[in-house]
Parts: structure tokens; sequence; C-alpha cells
């Protein structure tokens, strides 16, 4: 009979220390990339660094392909400038082809042949100037006479219109590094691409605590806590320029060719990080009923900030 | 029936010391004050305590970058770098939140507090 109780108290104590498996946390370097930082942290994961390193070249292989700049590969700046790419890498042509069809499926909110005006917004905005009315209407013009060919490995550029994936890239390379993780088992990692798309695994079985900032001032507004998800924000607060007490920034409606004010941020919440990137450009430009209407079909969740306050939540958030 | 006894109180004993063992390290492991890391491109080169008032200077690619703390908060005050997006964004006060200059290849991340795993 002792030995019985015995036995039962050690297997319920040695029960009880194996549970306490203690949270491991093993933060990796930021990649400089996409004109920002991604910080990847992982959660009890065996070989992590392995994983660090294959998610690093996803991320600098996207960057290379969807840059506007100078790259070492075949990029949307040959296109551009060349108006067509021969032997373009299948990385490139499926980014492409996802961001036109979710220019549709956007109802246009989203438009990745933005590249020229969206160019010329932030020439005049690093000179402290609006665009003349003119050249917009021109340019949008030029953006929806604009479309892309394929042939094989071969892009095409029908039209003057430039292509911009800066709205697509990020979130779709976030969502490959998710199908490299999900193909190796890994489920416990955090990756914060520029704190504009994040990607949420979970943190050694928990939820993650995320604060959603105040746009303009400091502090969190709500904290949501979750895990497995995608998170994707917009904001108009980066390289802008007030003038006449309008704040013009990089975010351009592509229906008036001007940045959107109707919100101030804005957080979608959603299971695929490309999604995320993409819907929270759209939402940006949408009018707050059209927005509602438009999560509400995504089955998204979205909260609109205005004046450093909630505008709108839905009640995924909490 | 002593025997027992004794069986039952050095059980509870153990069970009671281990439940202290696992609260102090639980938080031992809780920082009340934030700290700050600091890389240049991949490389972690400094983590700052932010207990009190001082000054930094960082060399980055294109210049140097003078960096202040204060009792938990941070701030770039000055860069040589084109938007000056790094000192704009002011002074960070809550754990994890980063400062970033693109151009220097510096980044800045509040650590500690465990308030937030992130702020976005």
């Amino acid at each position: 009979m002792k030995n019985k109780i015995l036995f039962i108290f050690l297997f319920f104590f040695l029960f009880f220390l194996s549970s306490c498996n203690p949270l491991k946390i093993q933060k990796c370097s930021p990649i400089f990339c996409m004109d920002t930082t991604i910080d990847i942290t992982f959660y009890n994961t065996d070989d992590y660094q392995t994983h660090y390193k294959a998610i690093k070249e996803i991320y600098y292989k996207y960057d290379e392909v969807s840059s506007d700049y100078e790259s070492n590969l075949k990029s949307v700046k040959d296109l551009n400038d060349n108006r067509y790419l021969e032997n373009a890498d299948n990385e490139l042509i499926d980014l492409i082809k996802k961001a036109i069809s979710l220019m549709n499926d956007a109802d246009g909110y989203y438009n990745p042949f933005i590249g020229r005006l969206s160019h010329l917004w932030k020439e005049a905005i690093k000179n402290n100037r609006i665009l003349d009315n003119d050249i917009i209407l021109e340019e949008l013009a030029i953006m929806n006479s604009t479309s892309v060919e394929f042939d094989n490995n071969t892009i095409k550029l029908i039209g003057d219109g430039n292509l911009d994936l800066g709205g697509i890239a990020k979130g779709y390379a976030t969502q490959k590094a998710y199908e490299y993780l999900k193909g190796n088992n890994v489920t416990g990692y955090l990756i914060n691409a520029g704190n504009s798309n994040v990607l949420l695994g979970d943190k050694h079985g928990d939820n993650f605590k995320v604060g959603l900032a105040k746009p303009y001032t400091k502090g969190a507004i709500i904290i949501y806590e979750g895990l497995n998800k995608a998170i994707g924000s917009s904001s108009g607060k980066y390289q802008n320029v007030i003038i006449d007490n309008i704040r013009y920034h990089h975010l351009l409606n592509p229906f008036t060719g001007y940045p959107s004010n109707i919100y101030d941020n804005v957080n979608i919440l959603c299971d695929d990080s490309m999604l995320a990137d993409v819907y929270s450009t759209a939402i940006f430009s949408m009018d707050l009923e059209v927005a509602k209407e438009f999560a509400k079909n995504k089955n998204i969740d979205i909260i609109l900030f205005k004046d450093d306050s909630i505008l709108y939540q839905s009640e995924g958030w909490v | 029936m002593k025997k027992l006894r004794n069986d039952i109180i050095l059980i509870a004993s153990i069970l009671i010391i281990a439940l202290i063992g696992i609260i102090l390290l639980l938080s031992l492991s809780k920082r009340d004050n934030l700290a700050a890391e600091i890389y240049y491109d991949d490389e972690l080169i400094m983590t700052i305590n932010l207990d009190k008032e001082a000054e930094y200077i960082i060399t980055g690619d294109v210049s140097d970058l003078i960096i202040k703390t204060d009792i938990n908060e941070i701030w770039v005050s000055e860069s040589g770098c084109p938007d000056l997006i790094c000192v704009h964004q002011g002074h960070v006060k809550s754990t994890a939140s980063v400062i970033t200059c693109l151009p220097n290849k510096i980044y800045i991340k509040v650590i500690g507090g465990e308030e937030v795993d992130l702020i976005v």
C-alpha cells in the first residue's frame, strides 16, 4: 500500500517536471532586404539556424526579382526598362501572375501597374510638393491601358505603364517562408517583416501578444493575442509631406491617383501573408462601408484607425 | 503508519521545494528593465541596458549614428543618412519596438519587459 502511494506521488511529480519544458527563444539576426528589415524568432525549434538560412534565401530571392533598382537577377526593373524579359525566373513570373489576379480580386483597389505614378509621387514628396492634376490623370490613363503577356519564360509589358510589386512582394515572400516552415513541420516561429507583414506560428504552443500601435503617438492601442495567423498593416505615416493640412504619402488610390487619407492605418488579420499584404493596401483606399463589405466577403478581420483611435474593428481581433 | 506519514511529508516537501524553485526561476527570467540590441547588418554589435542616461556612437554604412538612452527608452538623435527616418522614429519605449536605419544597416530592437512579443 505504502509503496503504491509512493509510486503514484513520484509518477505525478515526474510528470509535472517533464511538462515544465521551458520556453526556448531562438532569436535570429535581422535580414536587410525589401527596403526594410525582416526579424525572425524561433521557439523550441531544432536546427533553427538551418531554417533561418533557408528563409533568408527566400526573402533575398524575391527581393532581387521584385526589385525596382539594379539587381543581380532579372528583375522588375529590367522588365520596366526593356518592356520585355526573356528567360525570367519562374518566381518572378508567378509573382506577377499573382499580382494581376489579386488586382481583379481586390476590385482594382490594388493595382500593380501603378509603378510610374507611384514613382512620380515619391519624387514629389521628397521635394515637398504635390503632383500636378493633369499629370495624375495622364498617368492613370497610362496605368489603365497597361497589361502583361507571358510566353513561356518571356514576359512582355503591353502599353507604357510600369509594374510595381511593392504591395505584394514582401507578403508573397512571407507566404513562401510559411510554406517552407509548414513543409518542415516547424511550428514555433514569429516573422516580422518590417512591422507591416507579420507571420505568427506559435510560441511553444502558446499565443503571441501583438500590440497594435497608434499611428501617430506612442503606445499600443489594443493587444491581440493569437497564433497561426498573418497580420498585414498599411500606414501613410512613412515618407510623407503635409501641405495645406493634407498628408501626402506613398499609398495611392488607383482610381483617383492621389494618396488615400480615409484612414491613418489599416490592419488585416487572416491566414495568408500575401493576402494580408495586398488587402491592407487595397482597403486603405476603400470607403468605410466598402471596406466592411470587402472584409466580410473575404472572411478577413480588419481594424481601421483614424486620428489615433479605432474607426472600425471587426470581431476576430478579440 | 509512521513511516507512511514520513513518506508523505517527504514527498510534499519535495513538491513544495520544486514549486518554489520554478517560481523563482520564472521571476528571475523576467526583466524589470528594458534593454536594446543593436545590430549592424546581421551582426549583433551591442546590447545596452536602458537603465540610465547615456550616449553611444555607432558607425554605419553611410554615416555615424548618435544613439541616446534614458531609463527604458532609446532613440537616434543624429544620423547622416538621407531621409532621417531613424531620427524621425523618435523615442521608443516599449519592448519589441524597433528603430531601423536602412542606409546605415543599423537595426535597434528593444527587448525585455515581456509585455508584448511585437508591436505593429
